[in-house]
């Protein structure tokens, strides 16, 4: 499952939606900060700046799914993480 | 295919770590000592270096190499407190979302690194990737350490220059 590789932001929100329901955001000067259930995942990288839709590295995401137990589902919703 | 199977045995793909880091972040009306000494999972890869946190959990860097990887690791988990600092209304409000972000982690993820651990333990002669050290996973500690500096503690020594971050960020393989 490699990490270099990127898929856009609104792919993950998507991913998130389906994967992990009830999950907030907040945007903060560096990060996204995501929160699900109990957990807290606080370094999501923005991509790039000014991009409305910025692609983010398969790493992050790969990271994240697995902080929240949501990595099957994940690989189901974005295929690049198989 | 013998060759191929002998050669990932003799340079794992995937390797425990244990880094250092020490910093200060400015907060509202405070500033924050941060020092961990915590765990990764570094997977390398054709185009370059993924560390991936086990304490703190919630950590992915991605690099072309190790050195990078561990400049990069600094300004990462350096961006992470400090957005703590801008949303944390003090410092002990600060201090707590620091541990708690360390001490975050999944099961998997630190069973993993214990696994491979040993299979470390198990190759002695395996070299640690990118001349890393190695240093002993059972006798080190995982901690996490904050506390509120006085301002006349403060030196300009505290100003640091972008490539010199990697001074205050050490990795190391565990074994």
């Amino acid at each position: 499952m490699p990490g270099f590789g990127r898929v856009p932001l609104s792919d993950i929100w998507a991913m998130l939606d389906e994967c992990a329901p009830g999950f907030t955001k907040n945007e903060r000067m560096h990060n996204w900060c995501i929160y699900y259930g109990a957990l807290t995942y606080p370094s999501l990288p923005k991509g790039e700046h000014g991009k409305k839709n910025p692609e983010i590295e398969l790493g992050h995401l790969k990271r994240l799914a697995r902080h929240f137990g949501i990595l099957d589902c994940a690989r189901r919703c974005i295929p690049a993480l198989k | 295919m013998t060759t191929i199977t002998e050669k990932r045995e003799l340079t794992p793909a995937r390797w425990p770590l244990l880094f250092t880091y020490k910093s200060r972040v400015f907060g509202k009306g405070y500033i924050a000592a941060i020092e961990l000494c915590g765990r990764l999972l570094a997977e390398l890869e054709i185009e370059g270096v993924w560390l991936y946190g086990v304490n703190p959990g919630a950590l992915a860097v991605g690099a072309s190499n190790l050195k990078n990887a561990n400049v990069d690791l600094h300004k990462v988990l350096t961006a992470v407190f400090a957005d703590f600092a801008e949303v944390a209304a003090s410092f002990s409000d600060f201090k707590a979302e620091v541990e708690r972000f360390f001490r975050e982690t999944d099961k998997e993820s630190a069973l993993e690194w214990d696994r491979l651990v040993q299979r470390l333990k198990a190759s002695p002669t395996v070299e640690a990737p990118g001349g890393l050290p190695i240093k002993d996973a059972v006798r080190t500690k995982l901690s996490v350490w904050v506390s509120e500096q006085a301002l006349d503690t403060v030196t300009p020594d505290d100003n640091r220059v972008p490539d010199g971050s990697a001074e205050r960020s050490q990795l190391a393989a565990a074994a």
